[in-house]
């Protein structure tokens, strides 16, 4: 079985190589996200008892995850928070829809949300007569051109004001062309403010779900978020399963360490605590919370013990800043909702690891990711597995599409390669006509130029070793 | 106390928020009203004062502060909250190792006043700022608050060419009143 290789990643990162101003952008964003980083962290052995902490965090949740799931419903229940799990996107998408409607509503904000990216909810929405309005600053820059992000911390990264400037005075009505980004933002401020005011319902990712408590944290800087969970009278959070935390003293190092690996703040502007919805004697605020748990594949990853650290992910986005490949293609080359280093193991396992062969070969591994991950989540390991994965289909492998990502003239080359070893008549035919043809091989031949297109042709001795044993009188002993 | 206070001003202030101390409230007050007469806060529509009422004017009565500056207003709705030029709502803990205000915002009007308005200013009792996240943990029970905020600085966005930009969506400003004899009040 063979799976349709249709996404080419190093195409289409060879195209973004080609545009200088999407590099100079991401150069620019990078390498000041790289500095305001390193700022927080001074102290190297600081900032590894950290990441020791968070990893341990992580690592513990995911352990219990079943049991802490289980807990996490029963606790929001009891809050008054509403759980629904959803197996797919599309369940995730139907169940949003049919909350919406049970309550009539036409339009919904939305603070940022990867998940809901991945559920591709906006569209789906859209189709079905619901107005999904993107809240968050860089989010809706991008919903304005229709683009996905390009960062998972900062959506519009590869964009520079002079591009927003030029858009904001197309599409935004009345707008004034100003290059002047205060302006650029109280703009957006005032389009959204309205939308804010008028939206029937709101909705929002979470950063960590803690079990004991029923509690979701919300982490953001702009205040968005807050409006999306309050302003509207019904609140929607979205997360993947893989969000749980078990008690409120772990959600402590991992807000510090997340906020310092993402844009290098202490803490960020806002961090919310939601544990349910306004009380009987309130008079304003959501009267319903929802909270939908996306699995999309998630469970499958977790099944595998190596794998399952990809799960340990608290989206800051730091591999993705400091990755020598991202930093020069950008975001939207992966065509993934994930992009950098985490979409690449990411990626594949929800995808299938055959259609995504491309992303898991897109990298130097120099490791560079798994050396900043704040949960020292092993990228490139995870990496190498996939790879063996995408063209071996091992039995007890959980993988989706595993070995869907092995080609029919990979097959062969390999097996005539054994045919001709096992017989030394054939091997001592082949290396003969190696050695005195292979100076004039054809490079530009279809199999040989996939070879030779990032290498240095090889150039074979004029005679073999065995030949010239042969000649020179060696013998084995 | 000075210690953890000023700890707390050097931070928030590091993230654009403006903190003023005072011994009594009387004096926070006084600077209150001064404040939002600068600002410009009258009964002209789209420049009045939204006030959240806590334990702050116990004693004072908001009557005094309506009398000394009109356009004040103790009524918090989302549409007032939608057009009113400055939010006062009474923070519960502060953070001095990373100048953050914390509030049970479960009463939703905290939350619109803290968030709609391009002003906010917070009133806190000096005696409230503790040295880090898990000394505010300890002292709230968050499985029965149901919306618990942090705040550090007035609201930001990084998203246009990373250029900070303060006042995306929430405030723009954010005054913090500080006041040392607020516990006998609050206690
Ligand atoms: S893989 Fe690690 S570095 Fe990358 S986004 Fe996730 S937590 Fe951050």
């Amino acid at each position: 079985m063979h799976a349709e290789r249709e996404i080419l990643f190093r195409e289409s990162a060879a195209a973004a190589l080609l545009d200088p101003q999407l590099r100079a952008n991401f150069r620019r964003a990078m390498d000041g996200l790289i500095s305001k980083r390193q700022a927080q962290f001074p102290d190297p052995r600081d900032l590894q008892e950290l990441r020791d902490l968070s990893t341990a965090i992580r690592s513990r949740s995911l352990l219990r995850l079943p049991e802490l799931l289980e807990q996490l419903e029963a606790s929001c229940t009891k809050n008054g928070i509403q759980v629904h799990w959803a197996e797919t996107c599309e369940q995730a998408n139907e169940l949003i829809l049919g909350l919406l409607r049970a309550r009539g509503a036409k339009t919904l904000v939305k603070g940022k949300s990867m998940v809901s990216e991945e559920m591709h909810l906006n569209a789906f929405l859209e189709a079905n007569g619901v107005e999904a309005i993107e809240s968050d600053l860089g989010e809706y820059i991008i919903q304005l051109d229709g683009e996905t992000p390009s960062h998972i911390i900062m959506p519009a990264i590869h964009k520079n004001k002079d591009q927003i400037a030029r858009q904001f005075s197309q599409k935004i009505k009345d707008a004034q062309y100003t290059e002047d980004v205060d302006e650029l933002t109280a703009m957006a401020r005032k389009v959204l403010r309205q939308k804010f005011l008028e939206a029937d319902a709101g909705l929002s990712g979470v950063n960590f779900a803690v079990a004991e408590t029923g509690t979701l944290c919300l982490v953001e800087n702009e205040g968005n978020g807050r409006m999306s969970t309050h302003v509207p009278p019904l609140h929607i959070a979205v997360m993947g399963l893989e969000k749980v935390v078990a008690d409120l003293e772990s959600v402590a190092p991992l807000y510090a360490i997340l906020t310092r690996s993402a844009t290098g703040q202490a803490v960020s502007t806002y961090f919310n605590l939601i544990t349910g919805p306004r009380g009987t004697d309130e008079k304003d605020g959501p009267q319903e919370v929802h909270l939908v748990i996306l699995d999309n594949g998630r469970s499958r990853i977790y099944a595998d013990p190596e794998l399952r650290a990809t799960l340990r992910c608290i989206r800051c986005g730091a591999c993705m800043n400091h990755c020598p490949v991202y930093t020069r293609v950008g975001g939207h080359a992966y065509e993934a909702v994930y992009p950098g280093p985490i979409g690449k193991i990411l990626t594949p396992q929800m995808e299938g690891v055959g259609v995504r062969h491309d992303l898991v070969h897109g990298s130097s591994l120099c490791g560079a990711c798994g050396e900043v991950c704040p949960v020292e989540i092993p990228i490139p390991e995870i990496l190498v597995r996939l790879r063996r994965e995408a063209t071996h289909s091992d039995p007890n492998s959980q993988v989706a599409g595993k070995g869907t990502g092995r080609l029919a003239s990979e097959d062969w080359t390999w097996r005539l390669w054994a045919a001709v070893l096992k017989r030394p008549t054939l091997y001592r035919l082949a290396t003969w006509f190696a050695t005195r043809l292979g100076g004039a091989l054809p490079v530009g031949a279809p199999l040989l130029r996939e070879w030779t297109r990032t290498r240095t042709q090889p150039v074979p001795a004029r005679r073999s070793l065995s030949e010239r044993m042969r000649a020179e009188g060696g013998s084995h002993d | 106390m000075t210690a953890t206070f000023e700890a707390f001003q050097t931070r928030a202030a590091a993230v654009s928020a403006e903190v003023h101390r005072f011994a009594t409230r009387h004096e926070g007050l006084a600077f209150i009203e001064c404040f939002l007469r600068e600002v410009g806060v009258s009964e002209a529509p789209g420049s009045g004062a939204l006030w959240v009422d806590g334990s702050f004017l116990e004693g004072i009565g908001s009557a005094h502060v309506t009398s000394q500056v009109p356009g004040v207003s103790f009524e918090v709705t989302r549409e007032a909250a939608a057009v009113a030029k400055v939010g006062i709502s009474q923070l519960d803990w502060a953070i001095a190792g990373t100048g953050t205000l914390v509030q049970d915002a479960t009463a939703v009007e905290k939350r619109l006043v803290s968030t709609l308005p391009p002003i906010h200013l917070a009133v806190l009792g000096t005696e409230r700022i503790l040295a880090d996240f898990n000394s505010v943990l300890q002292r709230l029970q968050p499985e029965q608050i149901n919306y618990i905020a942090f705040i550090t600085g007035p609201s930001r966005t990084a998203d246009i060419e990373r250029v900070l930009t303060i006042g995306v969506h929430g405030p723009e400003r954010l005054i913090v009143v500080v006041v040392d004899d607020f516990e006998k009040v609050t206690a």
